[in-house]
C-alpha cells in the first residue's frame, strides 16, 4: 500500500490519497493520469493492467486500486 | 422520417408504444426490433443491408470468441502454471484474429462508404498522375454511430468484460434501436441490451416523463435551433459580405443552434426510449459551464468521447510499444515532459479520430486538431500558468478566475464550432480574420435584421436560450429540475407542461415559411 | 382497471382537455381574421369563397395549378348563369382538396364538386404523403398548426375579434394569363391499354372525398383539363377505371380536343403545361355545355342578388386580352 501511495504522490502531488473517496468522480484522476499510473503500476508490481481493468470501480479510491493490483498479482 | 415530424411522434411512436404495451412480456422486445428495422427501412431502404452485415459480423465474431474461451477453459483444467500461460498465449492470438477480422470488416464498410471519395480525391490531387474514381455512395442511416457501437461490443467481449450474446435478436436490437440509430447516444451492450430485451409493463409515470422530455427536446430544436437556421446559413454561406460583428453573431448563433439541436435531439430520443423503460446514456452535461476545453469534451457528446477514450486512447496508450515509448521518454526527458510526450502522442490519435469521424474532409481533421492543439498547449503551458497565478497571487479556485476560465472556454469552443460549420478551413480563417480586423460594429443592428430573422425571431431565440440557461444553472447547482417540478402542486405542474407544449406549437419554427431542418449530427 | 389506473386515466384525459382548450383558443386567436393577403391567409385566391355571399356558390372546383389556370367561373357565369369558385392551389393533393372542400361546404351549399384529376398522380412516398396528410388535417382542424407564425404580426385587439372576410376575388379563383407560349410537339394522347397506378395515398383520400360527396348528396365530377406535359393515356385509363368503379363521370378534355376548338399553339401560357385565359375560356364553355345537358343547376343571371357577378364579368373582360 505504501508503495502505491508513493506512486500516486509522484503522479499528482498534494492529494490526500488515503482520504479521497471518489478519485474519478472528483476528477482527480483523468484519463491521462490513469495511463501514467497504469504504466507505473505495471513496472512496480510486474503486472499487466489491460483496458478492461480500467473502470471507475477499480480507480475509485486508493483502496480499490490496491485491491486491483493484488488481484492481478495473483493471476 | 425525422424525430420531429408528426409521422414519427404521433404515428410511429404511438403505434410502437401501443403494440409494446399490448403484447405479453416475452414478445415485447420483438416489437422494438421490428419497429427499429421498419424505421431503418423507411429512412434508408435497401441500405439496410449494411446494418445487417455489420450485425451478422459482430454476432458471429462474438459467438466465436465464446467458443474459443470455452475450449480454452476446458483445456486449462489441470495444467501447470507454465502450460496455462502457453494456452493463454495461443488463445489470445486466436481471439485477436477474430476481433481484428470483425472490426476490420465493419470499419471497412464505413471507410469505403463514407471516405472513399475523400481518399480518392486527396490522392488524385496529391499525385497528378493518379486517377482514382471518386465514388460517392449513399450513406446508410447512422452508420458512424452503429459501427462504433458494434466495434465497442466486440472489443469488450474480446477484453473479457462480458460474454458475447448468443441471441442474434438481442444483438440486432442493440445495434438498431430506433431512438438512437440516427445520432446516438453511442450505447454500451452491458448497459443497453438487458433493458431493451427484458420487456417492461405499462408505467404511467414513465410514459409521462418520456413525453415531457420529448417536448423539452422539441422546444430546443424547433423554437431555438430551427429559428436561427436561416441566419446562420446566410452568414456562413456568404461571409464575405458581412462585417466581423455579424460573423461573430453568426458564430454564436451557430453554437447555440448546434447545442440546442443536438442536445434537443438527445432529449427527444431519450424520452422516446424512456417510454419503453430503456435508459439511454447521457450525451450532454451542460458543456458550456466547463472551465477548460478538456472539461468541455467530457461534457459534450459524452458517449463519443468515452468511446474514443476506452477503445482508442486506452488501446493505444496501454499497448506494449507505447509503454516502451513512455519508458523511453521518462528516461530521456525530465519528469514533466516524460509523462507529457507519450500522452500527447496518444491524444493525437484520439483527436484525429474525432475529427475524421465527423466527416470525410480536411476541414474535419482540422477540427479535431484544433482541439488537440488547444489541449496539448494547455498541458505544456500548465507550469507556466501555475507560476503566473502564484506570482499574481490568484487563488486557483477563486470565483473571478473560474468565470474567466468559463468565458475563455466558450470563446475557444465558438471558434471550433465556426470551423465545424465553415465550408473549408480557408473560409474559417477568412471569417476569423474578418472578426479581428474589420469588426465594423456600425450598422450591426440594421444588417442583423435583414438576414432572415426579424426582431420577434431574436426575441424568441433570446427567451428560449434564457429558459435553457436558467434550467442549466439550476441543474449545475445540483437541483433535479424534473423531479422538483414533479413535486409541485398539480396546477403549477400543469401550467408548466401546458406552457411547454404551447410554446412548441406556437413558437416552433415549422410549417409554412420554414423548411424542415435536418439534424446536423444525423449526417455522420 | 384498478383505482390508481383509473385516477391516472382521468388525470391524463383532463390534461388533454386543458391542452385541447388551449389549442382551440389559440387557433381562434391566431387564425387570419380576413381572407385577404394582408389578413395573412395562405393562397388568398383559393380562399376568396369565404367572402362570397352565403350559399351563393353552387359549383366548387378543386385541384392543382391546372385547375386554376384552365377553369373560368366568369365565362361559365356569362354563358350559363352557374356560380362556381376555383379553390385550387399549386401542387394541391387530393387530401388538401378534401380539407379545402370542407371549408367551402361550411359557407356554401355546394351542388356539384369538380375535382381536377391531375393532382391524383402527385407522387410522393408513403411516408411523405402520410406526413402531408397529417399536416393538412392538423392544419385544417386547428388553424394554430398552420397559422402559428402569425403571433409575430397579430395586433392585440385582433386576437379576440371574430373573423370578417372582406376579400373580393373578381376572377373567382382563376389565374388570368394573357401569355401565349404554344406547344409545338406531337400528340401525347396515344391510345394504350396500359395504366399508371393511382398512388395509394391518393386513393385513400379519394375514397374519403367520394364518401363525403355521397353523404352530403353532392354530385362529383372528375375533370382533366388539357395538359400536354403532365397527362397521358395511361393516366386517363387509371382515372377512368376508378371513376367507373365508383359510378363517377370523368370528363377528359385531352381527348377529342378538336370538338371544342382547342389549339395547343395558342391556348397555353407555358408550352403545354398550363392553359392561358383563351384556353380556359374554350375549356370552360365546353364544360358548361356538358353541365347544362347533364346536371340540374340553376341559372342565376336574372336574380338581383347575383348582380355583382355581372360587374365582375365586366372587369374580367377588361383584364383578358386574348
Amino acid at each position: 500500500m505504501e508503495e502505491l501511495i508513493d506512486i500516486l504522490e509522484e503522479i499528482k502531488p498534494g492529494v490526500d490519497w488515503e482520504k479521497e473517496t471518489d478519485l474519478i468522480g472528483n476528477h482527480i484522476l483523468d484519463s491521462l493520469k490513469i495511463v501514467q499510473l497504469v504504466g507505473a503500476l505495471n513496472d512496480e508490481f510486474d503486472i499487466e493492467i489491460t483496458p478492461i481493468d480500467i473502470v471507475p470501480e477499480n480507480f475509485k479510491t486508493a483502496e480499490t486500486i490496491y485491491a486491483m493490483v493484488k488481484r492481478l498479482e495473483d493471476e | 422520417m425525422s424525430y420531429t415530424s408528426y409521422t414519427y411522434l404521433l404515428i410511429f411512436l404511438g403505434a410502437v408504444f401501443i403494440c409494446y404495451t399490448a403484447l405479453p412480456k416475452k414478445f415485447k422486445w420483438t416489437v422494438l426490433l421490428i419497429s427499429s428495422y421498419v424505421f431503418y427501412w423507411i429512412n434508408s431502404k435497401r441500405l439496410i443491408i449494411f446494418l445487417l452485415l455489420s450485425t451478422v459480423a459482430v454476432y458471429f465474431a462474438g459467438v466465436f470468441l465464446n467458443r474459443i474461451n470455452d475450449t480454452a477453459a476446458l483445456a486449462k483444467k489441470g495444467l501447470e502454471k507454465e502450460e496455462k500461460k502457453q494456452v493463454k498465449a495461443l488463445v489470445n492470438w486466436q481471439k485477436r484474429a477474430v476481433v481484428a477480422l470483425a472490426v476490420g470488416f465493419i470499419f471497412t464498410i464505413l471507410l469505403v462508404l463514407k471516405y472513399s471519395a475523400f481518399f480518392a480525391h486527396s490522392l488524385n490531387s496529391a499525385f497528378g498522375f493518379l486517377h482514382f474514381e471518386e465514388l460517392k455512395f449513399m450513406l446508410p442511416l447512422g452508420i458512424s454511430y452503429y459501427t462504433l457501437q458494434a466495434a465497442g461490443y466486440i472489443i469488450d467481449v474480446y477484453r473479457g468484460k462480458y460474454r458475447a450474446s448468443e441471441n442474434f435478436g438481442k444483438v440486432a436490437l442493440f445495434l438498431s434501436f430506433f431512438p438512437q440509430i440516427v445520432e446516438g447516444p453511442i450505447g454500451r451492450f452491458d448497459l443497453l441490451a438487458d433493458p431493451l430485451y427484458e420487456g417492461h409493463s405499462f408505467d404511467y409515470d414513465r410514459l409521462c416523463k418520456g413525453v415531457q422530455l420529448i417536448f423539452w427536446g422539441l422546444f430546443k430544436k424547433t423554437v431555438i435551433a430551427d429559428r436561427v437556421n436561416i441566419f446562420v446559413s446566410e452568414v456562413f454561406g456568404s461571409y464575405k459580405y458581412y462585417s466581423g460583428s455579424i460573423i461573430l453573431l453568426g458564430g454564436l448563433l451557430y453554437t447555440l443552434q448546434i447545442y440546442a439541436e443536438f442536445s434537443g435531439c438527445m432529449d427527444i430520443v431519450t424520452g422516446s426510449a424512456e417510454i419503453f423503460g430503456v435508459p439511454l446514456s447521457k450525451n450532454f452535461e451542460r458543456p458550456f459551464f466547463s472551465k477548460s476545453v478538456n472539461e468541455f469534451w467530457r461534457r459534450w457528446h459524452i458517449t463519443l468521447g468515452a468511446w474514443l477514450r476506452d477503445y482508442v486512447f486506452y488501446s493505444v496508450s496501454l499497448s506494449r510499444p507505447f509503454m516502451k515509448l513512455s519508458k523511453f521518454a521518462k528516461k530521456h526527458f525530465n519528469e514533466f515532459l516524460g509523462s507529457l510526450v507519450p500522452a500527447s502522442f496518444a491524444l493525437f490519435f484520439t483527436w484525429l479520430g474525432i475529427g475524421f469521424w465527423h466527416g470525410a474532409g480536411w476541414k474535419y481533421i482540422a477540427y479535431g486538431l484544433y482541439y488537440y492543439a488547444i489541449m496539448t498547449a494547455g498541458m505544456y503551458l500548465e507550469p507556466l500558468f501555475a507560476k503566473l497565478y502564484s506570482a499574481l497571487k490568484i487563488k486557483r479556485d477563486s470565483k473571478p478566475l473560474n468565470i474567466f476560465r468559463v468565458a475563455r472556454t466558450v470563446i475557444l469552443v465558438v471558434g471550433g464550432m465556426m470551423l465545424f460549420r465553415a465550408d473549408t478551413v480557408g473560409v474559417w480563417v477568412g471569417m476569423l480574420k474578418c472578426v479581428f480586423t474589420s469588426f465594423g460594429a456600425g450598422g450591426f443592428l440594421k444588417t442583423a435584421l435583414t438576414l432572415g430573422m426579424d426582431k420577434q425571431d431574436f426575441l424568441i431565440v433570446a427567451v428560449g436560450a434564457a429558459v435553457m440557461l436558467i434550467i442549466s444553472i439550476l441543474q449545475e447547482k445540483g437541483i433535479n429540475v424534473r423531479d422538483s417540478l414533479a413535486r409541485q402542486k398539480l396546477p403549477v405542474r400543469w401550467c408548466a407542461y401546458a406552457a411547454l407544449v404551447m410554446a412548441v406549437v406556437i413558437f416552433g419554427a415549422y410549417g409554412p415559411g420554414y423548411d424542415a431542418v435536418d439534424f446536423i449530427y444525423g449526417q455522420f | 382497471m384498478n383505482k390508481t389506473g383509473l385516477k391516472q386515466l382521468i388525470k391524463a384525459l383532463s390534461f388533454m382537455c386543458v391542452l385541447l382548450v388551449l389549442i382551440v383558443a389559440s387557433s381562434y386567436m391566431l387564425a387570419p381574421k380576413d381572407n385577404t393577403a394582408e389578413g395573412g391567409i395562405v393562397n388568398p385566391n383559393a380562399n376568396g369563397f369565404f367572402s362570397e355571399p352565403k350559399d351563393s356558390i353552387d359549383i366548387a372546383v378543386v385541384g392543382n395549378s391546372d385547375a386554376y389556370s384552365g377553369f373560368s367561373p366568369l365565362e361559365l357565369w356569362n354563358e350559363y348563369g352557374y356560380t362556381s369558385y376555383v379553390s385550387a392551389e399549386g401542387h394541391q393533393t387530393v387530401a388538401q382538396s378534401y380539407s379545402q372542400l370542407k371549408k367551402i361546404m361550411k359557407c356554401h351549399s355546394v351542388k356539384l364538386i369538380i375535382l381536377e384529376t391531375d393532382g391524383f398522380f402527385t407522387r410522393s412516398k408513403l411516408v411523405e404523403s402520410t406526413a402531408k396528410l397529417i399536416n393538412a388535417s392538423m392544419g385544417s382542424a386547428f388553424s394554430v398548426f398552420q397559422y402559428h407564425d402569425r403571433w409575430k404580426r397579430v395586433k392585440p385587439n385582433e386576437l379576440l375579434k371574430a373573423p370578417n372576410y372582406t376579400a373580393h376575388c373578381t376572377a373567382k379563383g382563376q389565374w388570368l394569363s394573357n401569355e401565349v407560349k404554344g406547344y409545338m410537339g406531337g400528340e401525347y394522347m396515344v391510345k394504350t391499354d396500359k395504366r399508371e397506378e393511382i398512388p395509394f395515398s391518393t386513393k385513400t383520400s379519394l375514397d374519403m372525398l367520394v364518401k363525403m360527396c355521397a353523404e352530403n348528396d353532392i354530385k362529383l365530377l372528375f375533370l382533366e383539363l388539357p395538359s400536354q406535359s403532365s397527362w397521358s393515356y395511361k393516366r386517363h385509363n387509371a382515372v377512368k377505371d376508378y371513376a367507373d368503379e365508383k359510378g363517377i363521370t370523368f370528363l377528359d378534355l385531352n381527348i377529342d380536343r378538336e370538338s371544342f376548338g382547342f389549339d395547343w399553339k395558342t391556348d397555353t401560357r407555358d408550352g403545354g403545361n398550363h392553359l392561358n385565359s383563351r384556353g380556359a375560356r374554350k375549356a370552360t364553355l365546353f364544360i358548361g355545355k356538358y353541365l347544362s345537358e347533364n346536371y340540374p343547376l340553376s341559372d342565376h343571371r336574372g336574380d338581383n342578388r347575383f348582380k355583382q357577378w355581372n360587374a365582375d364579368y365586366k372587369e374580367y373582360l377588361e383584364k383578358v386580352k386574348i
